[in-house]
């Protein structure tokens, strides 16, 4: 009776799932990845490498490898450093010896905290040489290019912001150097019953 | 039809999807996502939707729609559930046709994603084919065909989850009793005549959780056949308590001994308790007792017979723990308890690969309990007023099966970090309540740390830093001050002072030391963690500090390794008044330590420096002795550092500077007696012994490779074979698949090896463990020998496939008379878990 019915196999074994995986790629893509989308697709689909973002710029290698260690032996971790300045800068590349550990990372460390930030990871191609580096104009990550607000693990405000607030302060520095002297206020009696200089409210009387 | 479940409004109806937070249309404004935005994130029930691009065309609408509507259904049980599953029934019977694809597809991850709906989904299973047999054909079909594919692999939480479905299915008429019966003897036949072992265990333990739920229905339908199954299950644990006799290799627990080495006697306990009641379960809710006459008509179905899997190994097999009791519970309780946590278990193992979700449904698991059944905290008004000991508390509950994984002896189904972030998750879901129902779980499993396993302090201390961390390191530790009263290895002591020493590695010092109660100041190092370089300035004699000054100098320098060992060569060969070897150990020692040094700064720097120097490296480590000098000089140049002793190590061997061998004898130095009961050095062996796992794994896959490419007489020259040929300097660095047509014999011959280097581990580290265990001056006090014997338990049950596989050679050579019993009990227990 029931060979009349014969199960299809794409019911049998397409991955579909109510509860979306978390070991799935999200959206993230390098933009300076050499490849189709198809090529892209399928490095992820073997990696053992995971960008790691949203790191505070004081973050060390040791807590990153204390953290990701717990989905499985860490091969090497790549910090993130500023262009200009060889500083860390927000960012590292942590490479795992297998697939499945890269997987598990994504599953069970991707959105925890780390330094009080919740840290964010992606499956990546691998790193190559120069990927190291931020590529943002000031030599940092793009994301603080234009961060409008104040993050003070990653270096305060964003670049541009931060040359904007630097402009103001610049501006607000000349505006005041040419006053040498503290303006007493005006000497001008309000009220002129109480006389030339009116005593603290509370003290004396 | 009401189909408001907790999660309604959060991830209800597609409109919310396209407005943001203020109402304003979120479409056509890409800027408005998040840089990495997850598609199809939190649309629950619908990956057939429209996406955010583009409008959903209608036949995809009523797809989500429907697929939807069967997600949900039975959130709840509330009043209308009955009507709510009659009128879905209908409406599915009638647009079955044009959705068949989408309709059974959700069914089938219905089942297996949230299994604590078990009876919701088994009820319509009975309703849709009711109401025609043709569709109730396809959807037993499916799951049969699901459950076979579970069975091949291997994948034993599945395979419950659906032979419960499958017994509720007899409930509704649309399997026979004795088709049922049949499945049941799949999994008890092989199990009748063999010895205990991990395999018979994990068949009883699913025979026993589908007559738990088919029991009611077999007791009128074929109460002789039920009757002799549970003979057989009574049988076969009979024999396995006598071969597990008195084994506490994997108790979690020691003051409360549990009813068995495993969870199947208290689950056997309470399937009898559940029969002398009539096979009454009334924990949940069960819908399909209410469409007894729609059920009548019914059409059963016949099913082909299962394969169980073959050739799998012992470890392949796996019994769920016995749930812990953390806080009191009602004794007269005990049936609705362990129905709800094993609903709740299986939904935490069926959803592992997203912690988020899981969390979320975890907490809404009670909403088909039926009445006065649990007390739920998140609901109440009163949430305080839930009192453990004199109603079942729902989230206690939770974070009993939670702690149970995590605690889980020989190892846990998936890793300790999944409990850590699910736990995390938890309180973020429920942040009040949740995080008072973890904290006092805590407190009570610290509370029994005397008699609680050592690896399991272990587990918890790791568990316990990563979740502090993820609250703002807010922990109240003024509560377990008064450990500072107690000895340096008194275990309640030891697990807080090691879970700040992990604070600090996720954190740093002044961070931790800022949350600290100034009374538990004492248990953080007062100082950094920092090197221990030997040559500083003050303490040597002039020409030690000419070979230092030089040295140190050439590597600031950036001098290459031929300077450096020139140096080495002009200093020391002065030195007429030592002989040869003394003076080789001199360099060796100054060559490390200034590598050290040189990369003391990070783990990159150190990676860079161990590369860099490799060749002089290896060529100071020529016999073993070298090798563990300069294991030695590692340790102690890491003193007050663990984390980077650990990774240096780790490294040396990764590069084949030293052996794993030489770590263990570096472990086991006499030097550490007094010392045991320190995470850090066990961290290292567990590196060291699954690093040679790994590289033996490794080779194995290469060795298929290489003889499938044999067998593939394909001449295909890709022209970019590395021509790296001596796999065995080979760090684990090297990727698995090779290019095609490696020398098969090669690779044979380093697995060989390889392998010889696993069976030399083990047997070797279980010597020491032993020798140490059997003599007085092995172990400082009775409590550091406590210590090492945990550790020594560990040790065997995790590795207890290779302990099992060499167990001739140990038993012949380190587990003889001279052998502590206790060390001898152990053994024998290994051996009993690994069949």
């Amino acid at each position: 009776m029931v060979s009349e019915y014969p199960v299809s196999s794409t019911l049998m074994e397409d991955a579909f799932t109510i509860v979306p995986r978390l070991d799935r790629p999200s959206t993230y893509k390098d933009h300076q990845y050499h490849g189709s989308t198809e090529q892209w697709d399928s490095d992820l689909s073997k990696t053992t490498t995971l960008y790691v973002g949203n790191l505070s710029f004081y973050t060390t290698e040791e807590q990153l490898y204390e953290i990701f260690s717990k989905a499985g032996e860490i091969k090497r971790i790549i910090m993130g450093l500023a262009r200009n300045t060889k500083t860390p800068c927000g960012f590292c590349f942590v490479e795992y010896y297998t697939h499945g550990n890269a997987l598990e990372c994504m599953k069970y460390v991707n959105g925890t905290k780390l330094d009080d930030r919740i840290i964010r990871t992606d499956l990546d191609p691998g790193f190559r040489e120069g990927r190291q580096f931020g590529r943002g104009r000031s030599g940092g990550q793009v994301r603080d290019e234009y961060r409008q607000e104040y993050d003070e693990a990653r270096g305060g405000w964003g670049h541009m912001r931060a040359k904007q607030e630097e402009e103001r302060q610049r501006q607000q520095d000349e505006s005041y150097e040419a006053i040498a002297t503290v303006p007493t206020g005006a000497e001008l009696q309000i009220n002129s019953r109480l006389g030339p200089s009116s005593p603290p409210r509370d003290s004396a009387y | 039809m009401d189909f408001s479940g907790r999660l309604g409004g959060r991830y209800g109806g597609g409109a919310q999807r396209d407005v943001d937070e203020f109402g304003r249309e979120r479409r056509g404004r890409p800027h408005q996502r998040k840089p990495y935005e997850r598609p199809n994130r939190g649309f629950r029930g619908g990956a057939h939707g429209g996406g955010p691009m583009g409008q959903p065309d209608e036949g995809k609408d009523i797809e989500s729609r429907l697929s939807s509507l069967i997600v949900k259904v039975g959130d709840k049980n509330t009043p209308t559930l009955q009507n709510n599953l009659d009128a879905l029934s209908v409406v599915l019977e009638k647009d079955y046709a044009k959705h068949e694809a989408t309709v059974l597809r959700t069914f089938r991850q219905c089942v297996l994603e949230l299994p604590w709906k078990v009876t919701v989904y088994a009820t319509l299973a009975g309703l849709l084919n009711a109401k025609n047999s043709d569709t109730g054909a396809k959807v037993v079909t499916l799951m049969h065909g699901i459950l076979r594919r579970e069975l091949a692999a291997g994948d034993w939480s599945s395979v419950k989850v659906l032979m419960r479905f499958f017994a509720l299915l007899v409930g509704t008429n649309t399997i026979s009793a004795a088709t049922l019966l049949a499945m049941l003897d799949a999994f008890l036949a092989p199990v009748a005549s063999a010895p205990p072992s991990s395999q018979s265990r994990c068949y009883v333990h699913i025979a026993m959780s589908t007559l738990l739920w088919a029991g009611r229905l077999l007791k009128e339908a074929a109460p002789a056949e039920l009757d002799a199954r549970l003979r057989a299950v009574e049988q076969y644990m009979q024999r396995d308590r006598e071969a597990m006799q008195g084994s506490t290799l994997a108790t979690i627990f020691h003051d409360a001994p549990p009813k068995g080495p495993n969870a199947l006697a208290h689950q056997l306990e309470v399937l009898r308790t559940v029969a002398a009641n009539e096979w009454r379960i009334d924990a949940v809710f069960a819908p399909h007792e209410m469409f007894g006459t729609e059920f009548v008509q019914a059409t059963q179905h016949e099913l082909p017979a299962l394969e169980l899997p073959t050739g799998l190994p012992p470890s392949a097999f796996r019994t769920p723990p016995e749930f812990l009791q953390l806080v009191p519970s009602p004794a007269e309780h005990a049936v609705r308890r362990y129905v709800l946590q094993d609903l709740i278990a299986d939904t935490l193992s069926q959803l592992e690969y997203n912690r988020k979700d899981c969390a979320r449904y975890l907490l809404q698991i009670h909403g088909l309990c039926n009445e006065d059944v649990c007390s739920v905290m998140t609901t109440a008004q009163h949430p305080e007023d839930a009192d453990p000991e004199t109603s079942l508390v729902f989230e206690y509950m939770v974070a009993e099966v939670l702690f149970t994984f995590l605690l889980q002896l020989p190892e846990g189904r998936s890793r300790e970090m999944y409990y850590t972030s699910l736990a995390i998750e938890l309180r973020k879901a429920e942040p009040q309540i949740m995080a008072g129902v973890l904290e006092t779980a805590v407190e009570n499993i610290v509370a029994r740390a005397a008699s609680l396993d050592v690896e399991c302090i272990n587990r918890l201390s790791n568990w316990l830093a990563v979740y502090v961390s993820n609250f703002g390191f807010q922990w109240d530790w003024a509560k377990w001050e008064s450990v500072t009263e107690e000895p340096e290895g008194a275990p309640r002591r030891r697990f807080v002072q090691e879970t700040l020493l992990k604070l600090v590695r996720l954190s740093y010092l002044d961070r931790i030391k800022a949350h600290l109660p100034e009374s538990c100041l004492s248990l953080v190092p007062a100082k950094v963690p920092a090197h221990n370089f030997k040559f500083t300035v003050q303490a040597m004699d002039e020409r030690t500090r000419e070979v230092s000054v030089a040295l140190g100098k050439c590597l600031k320098s950036k001098g290459t390794v031929e300077q450096a060992m020139e140096i080495l060569q002009t200093h020391y060969s002065q030195w007429v008044d030592v002989d040869d070897d003394a003076r080789q150990a001199l360099a060796r020692e100054m060559l490390v330590e200034h590598v050290l040094l040189l990369g003391s700064k990070t783990f990159s720097h150190m990676l860079n420096a161990i590369e860099k120097f490799m060749p002089a490296l290896q060529q100071f480590g020529d016999t073993p002795e070298a090798k563990l000098q300069i294991a030695r000089v590692v340790e102690d140049f890491w003193l007050r550092n663990p984390q980077f002793c650990a990774i240096t190590i780790d490294k040396l061997v990764n590069y084949r500077i030293i052996d794993p061998v030489t770590v263990i004898e570096l472990l086991f130095d006499a030097s550490h007696a007094g010392s045991w009961s320190s995470f850090h050095l066990w961290e290292i062996l567990r590196n060291t012994v699954n690093k040679v796992d790994m590289r033996v794994v490794q080779l194995q896959t290469r060795l298929e490779a290489a003889r499938a490419a044999a067998d593939a007489i394909v001449v295909d020259d890709t022209g970019d074979a590395d021509g790296d040929g001596d796999g065995s300097t080979d760090a684990p660095e090297q990727p698995p698949s090779r290019p095609a047509g490696e020398n098969v014999e090669h690779v044979q011959s380093i697995l060989t090896q390889m392998e010889r280097e696993q069976k030399e581990v083990v047997v070797q580290t279980a010597r020491y463990f032993v020798q140490l265990l059997s003599s007085d001056d092995g172990t400082a006090d009775e409590m550091d020998r406590t210590w090492l014997l945990g550790r020594f338990k560990e040790f065997m049950r995790t590795y207890r496939a290779q302990v099992a596989a060499n167990a001739a050679e140990l038993e012949s050579q380190v587990f003889t008379a001279a052998a502590s019993p206790d060390t001898r009990e152990v053994f024998a227990g290994t051996r009993a878990l690994a069949a």
